[in-house]
């Protein structure tokens, strides 16, 4: 037991890539088998990261970090394996344990490749993991870029197979392949300035380690590189706010998503929407705010519009989807937003009531919104699953005919727009609360945002489940399954217990936010 | 340590080559499996030199010395440092996989394995050379296999003038070296042509600052630096696939490796002096290859480009003089080595199949040579610089050189062909493997064979094990960089 | 309405006036049409009696809508005033911050309230109850009864006021516009950036400078040896006279000097 604790980390991070390795080796004829046991072995980082979560405060402190494990790695340029969590990382850990076996349970209705499938499902969660357990510099890039090789090839082999993208000169490719291209390029490229960032902080000061560097770092003063040191720090602020506000996505930089939201199949869109944003929001939390606070609090301004404008763009084009999983893609944009808007605020006025409360705000909604666009893109992929079609216009007035899915989608939906009394409410609120008196403009301007959310829910909702029945679909559709009521259960659970009694959750982050900001 | 284990690798290829011309030609079968277990044995010869290699033990070791003409100071002197076991591990690889993936040559198979061999021994020479002389005789005897190889074996649209461009580039190459090595043999008063003892030599500045230039160009234009590096492409292309994947995977890294050893290590001064320009040359290589290798429609082109995009990190790493350049250019050229190397292996055999090499007429591979693909993808990522596998250990340190020894502008400028990589390999990987197979390719293509799939196998297993343990080749490495430093002035 | 006329506000007090002849009109003109006369349609001849979860429920909004105004009657209202403890007064007045006095009674609003109540009421069954397919009130009416059935037109103003243009603020400016043409087509132009760079290097200086230098050397090699060759003539008599050439050259140089 004692080896398990000791090593629990390791063995949360390494446990989905063994899975998967087993996986492989399983006979691809047995398609049951292989679900199953694909199931079976992403539960296994859930419940050690359960061991985790209860044996948190009993593990001790070291700088800030609980279950340290350090190990050489590539020690010629001072690099480690270096890992460990706090109350923020510990919280998306739990996410992401949590989703993926339900993603997996999502992926049963898949035919074809199911061995590679479920391989790379958990190769994923592995890359995932480590970007939230490193503390070592260059592992934390080597993960978020590893990350992105399977959900590549998730999209383009198992991917929408129709739709077709114009790109130029009448030049045409299928949608997924557009989708998955411009996911994995356009990542990797605004990553390129996160990797010379990196490359020069190494330099510089002589170690990868976070911990050092959070202490080295903010400090240094004189000059480098023939330019003053503010400089040189505001450029590597940037290069580092790029690369995480391509992920998060921000606004402009958020185009990849609802392609490739849309084109991913179910699974692939829940844990894309679910987990790899908050890669992003995580990489500003754990990264940019300790590394850079002076750049940070002047470059705020420019982050808190840019949330802004994505809440607002998100939620306006989300409104004029007519595809419904485009619709919820860009709700992602719109959520998102509001993640961005309590960390520049929190940037910006750092120490004050309001920063943490924007803060603690920031970090549950993105537990929040992995939780419900899980749900929504799973329910996307339930209706999607028996009509053949995601079109709006394809559906309306299902509710008879699939009523405990009209209901399911109703409640997440609810939890998607932030109806007081499930998660999505305590969240905004949060923030809110936390940005008007920092950004009261942008906080203002948000609310636009907000009011079309209510729009594009109902949108979806409506011409859905109400309004005169499409007798096209009469005889033709079968209501949610078991197992699919299965996959949504956990979630929904967890939107109305955070809903009612965020406690148990928003201490945990709270204490970590309050320890890592003041 | 094993006595004569290094003259044994060194010589063995090119023994059997002689005995290879005595088999029976018509015998395929006994040529070729003669000709693998020798490759096996040399292969196997290479991974005892390279694990019984003692990181912290003195700089040189296997060392043998014999006087060869003592009257001029030659002697027959043999010795692997920290950068070079891994090359001729390197090098054990290459020819073993290579061999493999000859199998199917069915044209005068016994010359070829013959001249392959020749080429392998003047490769194991250079390498593990410790005198100038002797590196130069290795040299020759590496080069001039590859025209036969290219002219009688190669594409027939273009091998007569690919092989004539590459020999002639090359030995022009080795003769301007040549002259200033020679140079070096009669400025240090020495009278002798070792290495070891030339490092000692004292040139004055004005000496390395001219004669810098003739050697570092000499052997780098064998590395494919910028501009001559047009052999390259034409040469790979028109070059059998197991030609390809020396030429590539080990000879380009001779040329790097010489300029190393006869340019940086020798005539330190003038390394400092001239590397600060050189440097933009390789930045050029770096991102002129890049592009060029994204517009290529021939796959074998493609990577024929991209093999002087990334040879161009080999040498910019040198060019930054520093620890952490050194280390990520040694790294990158074993790297880089096996990965163009399993690249050109799988054009191979696709083309064997297909014949065709352009990739708008391929499609949807990897239902026929699932092997091949994911291999195929590994080093792809590897070319991208992919965390997780030898690329990213060897490409992140280069960047770190650029840094520390103040090029931050060529850092931002070459970094930018990672993104252009990571573009041109997924389309590539896209076409050809995954969508639809052509109706052209119907019934055409099938599985490769359990050996060529323990050839790429191997060469998977290196970059996938380099890259989640770095220090399986990083003690042998740093030692090496540090005796390098010395020399240098400890940059 | 006491507390409009008892305050002297008659302008609220008429308007109020007003509003429950209306109420009590088309309260009346709904019950005329739905539940008296003829039925009207096939429908309307089989309705049957609802069920008793409906019934029952209604049974008990009805208690409360005829008895729940008794709770308020004020103290001094004639006859009714003070059989029931008039508790609503003190129940919403001790909520407020200023406990308000309650108006004298007057009669007359009494009188208009409950003359408009049964006139309204009258008023709608006259209307009503021979009322065929067509509203009775649609021709005398006019205008002013499409502008009542279309509720003042307040949907279609909002429509065209709000919805119409957020619509094409979302779909068309911000989706089809900001997103895909702006923002994606920059990102396509980079990637035409970046195939167009390759081209460049490859078709215009790779291939014809520095392909094109190497094999230039090659030729010009091959010239210059053409031209040499010539110096190959065969002849005999060639060589002697360019030896004889060569050695008077030389020695004449020699001469020179040892002259000097």
């Amino acid at each position: 037991m004692q080896l398990i604790t000791d090593n629990i980390l390791a063995l949360i991070l390494f446990s989905p890539l063994l899975g998967g390795l087993i996986v492989m080796l399983l006979p691809s004829e047995n398609k049951d088998l292989v679900r199953r046991a694909a199931l079976a072995l992403s539960l296994i980082p859930f419940i050690l990261t359960l061991v985790a979560w209860f044996g948190f405060n009993a593990s001790p402190e070291v700088d800030g970090f609980r279950f340290q494990q350090q190990v050489a790695w590539y020690p010629a340029i001072n690099s480690s394996f270096h890992l460990g969590v706090d109350g923020l990382s510990l919280s998306m850990v739990l996410l992401t344990t949590l989703l993926a076996p339900a993603a997996i349970l999502a992926s049963f209705s898949v035919e074809e490749k199911i061995r590679s499938y479920m391989a790379l499902f958990l190769a994923l969660e592995t890359g995932m993991l480590g970007v939230f357990l490193s503390l070592d510099l260059l592992l934390f890039f080597a993960f978020w870029e590893l990350g992105l090789v399977p959900m590549y090839f998730l999209i383009d082999q198992w991917g929408s197979k129709t739709g077709e993208r114009e790109l130029w000169s009448g030049m045409k490719v299928s949608a997924r392949r557009y989708a998955s291209f411009k996911f994995m390029v356009y990542t990797m490229a605004g990553s390129l300035g996160l990797l010379l960032a990196i490359q020069m902080l190494g330099v510089v000061s002589g170690t990868f380690d976070m911990l050092a560097l959070f202490q080295s770092w903010p400090g240094l003063t004189g000059s480098l590189f023939g330019l003053s040191v503010e400089t040189v720090k505001a450029v590597a602020f940037w290069a580092f706010a790029i690369a995480f506000a391509i992920k998060v996505p921000v606004w402009p930089f958020h185009t990849w998503l609802p392609d490739a939201h849309t084109e991913a199949p179910t699974a692939g869109s829940m844990i894309l929407a679910g987990v790899l944003l908050k890669l992003g929001a995580y990489g500003f939390l754990r990264l940019v705010l300790p590394l850079y606070p002076a750049e940070a609090e002047q470059y705020a301004p420019v982050l808190a519009l840019l949330a802004t404008a994505a809440i607002i763009f998100g939620a306006l084009s989300a409104y004029g989807q007519t595809d419904f999983k485009r619709l919820v893609a860009y709700s992602s944009v719109n959520h998102m937003g509001f993640v961005v808007l309590g960390i520049a605020a929190a940037a910006f006025a750092t120490g004050t009531e309001s920063a943490t409360i924007a803060l603690n705000g920031a970090v549950l909604q993105m537990f929040n919104h992995g939780i419900s666009s899980a749900a929504m893109f799973f329910l996307v992929g339930v209706i999607y699953e028996r009509t053949h079609t995601r079109d709006l216009g394809a559906w309306g007035g299902l509710f008879p005919l699939v009523p405990v899915f009209g209901g399911l989608l109703i409640f997440s939906s609810m939890s998607s727009l932030g109806l007081p009394g499930l998660n999505g409410f305590v969240s905004e609120f949060l923030v809110v609360r936390g940005a008007w008196p920092i950004f009261t403009l942008f906080t203002a301007l948000s609310m636009i945002g907000l009011f079309f959310t209510g729009a594009y829910i109902l949108k979806g909702i409506a011409s859905t489940l109400h309004g005169p029945l499409n007798e096209k679909w009469k005889g033709h559709l079968t209501d949610i399954s078991r197992r699919e009521v299965l996959v949504l259960a956990p979630l929904l659970v967890l939107m109305l217990w955070l809903g009612l009694w965020p406690a148990w959750l928003l201490s945990v982050i709270n204490q970590a936010v309050v320890g890592l900001f003041g | 340590m094993i006595p004569y284990i290094l003259s044994a690798i060194v010589f063995l290829p090119i023994l059997a080559g002689a005995v290879l011309l005595f088999l029976p030609a018509r015998n395929r079968q006994l040529i070729y499996r003669f000709a693998l277990a020798v490759a096996f044995l040399a292969f196997l010869l290479s991974i005892v030199v390279y694990f019984n290699f003692d990181a912290a033990g003195p700089r040189y070791q296997f060392i043998e010395k014999y006087d060869w003409l003592p009257a001029l100071g030659i002697s027959y002197h043999v010795g692997v440092d920290g950068i070079t076991a891994p090359l001729v591990l390197l090098t054990g690889v290459v020819i073993f996989t290579g061999v493999i993936i000859s199998q199917r040559i069915d044209e005068r198979p016994r010359e070829f394995f013959a001249f392959l061999f020749i080429l392998a021994s003047g490769v194991f020479g250079v390498f593990v050379s410790l005198d100038l002389f002797a590196l130069f005789f290795f040299y020759e005897i590496a080069v001039f296999p590859m025209y036969l190889l290219i002219a009688l074996w190669g594409w027939k649209q273009t091998r007569e003038y690919a092989a004539m461009k590459l020999t002639l580039y090359l030995f022009i190459g080795s003769v301007v070296a040549l002259v200033g090595a020679l140079a070096m043999y009669f400025a240090s008063g020495l009278g002798t042509f070792d290495m070891l003892a030339l490092e000692g030599a004292n040139f004055s500045a004005e000496f390395q600052n001219f004669w810098f230039p003739f050697v570092f160009f000499g052997f780098a234009v064998l590395g494919g630096i910028f501009p001559f590096h047009n052999w390259s492409p034409d040469g790979h292309v028109a070059a059998p696939t197991a030609v390809s994947m020396f030429h590539a995977g080990v000879l380009m890294k001779l040329g790097a490796f010489a300029a190393l050893r006869v340019g940086i290590m020798l005539l330190p001064i003038g390394a400092h002096t001239h590397l600060p320009w050189i440097i933009i040359l390789t930045l050029v290589n770096v991102v002129y290859g890049a592009f060029i290798a994204m517009v290529q429609t021939d796959f074998k082109y493609m990577i024929g480009f991209s093999s002087v995009s990334h040879m161009g990190l080999v040498t910019m790493g040198f060019a930054t003089l520093n620890y952490n350049g050194l280390v990520g250019a040694s790294v990158q050229m074993v790297s880089h080595g096996v990965m163009t190397a399993l690249f050109f292996a799988v054009v191979g055999m696709v083309y064997d199949q297909a014949h065709t090499r352009e990739i708008p007429k391929l499609g949807g591979l990897i239902r026929f040579m699932p092997f091949a693909a994911v291999a195929f993808i590994i080093a792809g990522l590897v070319s991208m610089g992919m965390p997780g596998f030898s690329g990213f250990i060897a490409e992140f340190p280069i960047f770190m050189g650029l840094w520390a020894g103040g090029y931050p502008l060529i850092a931002i400028l070459a970094i930018i062909s990672i993104a252009v990589t990571a573009a041109y390999i997924l389309r590539a990987v896209s076409r050809v493997f995954f969508g639809d197979l052509p109706a052209e390719l119907e019934g055409h293509m099938h599985d490769i064979r359990p050996s060529e799939k323990l050839a790429l196998g191997v060469l998977c297993l290196i970059m996938i094990t380099v890259g989640v343990y770095p220090n399986i080749i990083l003690p042998m490495v740093q030692s090496g960089v540090n005796a390098v430093l010395a020399l240098l002035g400890g940059a | 309405m006491a507390d409009a006329f008892g305050n002297g506000h008659l302008l609220v007090f008429i308007t109020l006036a007003v509003a429950a002849l209306l109420t009590a009109f088309y309260t009346m003109r709904q019950i005329t049409l739905t539940f008296l006369g003829a039925p009207r349609t096939q429908a309307a001849e089989h309705a049957s009696e609802s069920v008793r979860t409906m019934t029952a429920p209604l049974l008990v909004l009805a208690v409360f809508a005829i008895g729940a105004g008794w709770v308020g009657i004020p103290e001094h209202f004639p006859g009714l005033g003070g059989l029931l403890p008039g508790w609503f007064h003190e129940f919403v007045g001790g909520t407020l911050v200023a406990n308000p006095e309650a108006v004298a009674f007057s009669i007359e609003p009494l009188l208009v309230s409950v003359g408009v109540a049964l006139g309204g009421l009258t008023l709608g069954w006259l209307v009503y109850r021979k009322a065929a397919e067509a509203d009775p009130l649609r021709k005398p009416l006019g205008a002013i009864y499409g502008l009542l059935e279309n509720k003042y037109y307040f949907d279609e103003l909002y429509d065209s006021l709000f919805v119409q243009p957020a619509k094409r603020l979302a779909e068309g400016f911000s989706y089809m516009f900001l997103d895909r043409q702006v923002i994606d087509g920059a990102l396509h132009r980079v990637a035409q950036a970046g195939l167009s760079l390759g081209s460049i290097f490859r078709n215009y200086f790779d291939a014809p400078v520095v392909n094109g230098f190497g094999d230039l050397t090659g030729s010009l090699t091959q010239s210059f040896g053409r031209l040499l060759r010539k110096v190959q003539t065969g002849q005999v008599q060639q060589y002697l006279l360019f030896v004889a050439l060569l050695a008077f050259g030389g020695l004449f140089y020699y001469l020179l000097s040892v002259l000097q």
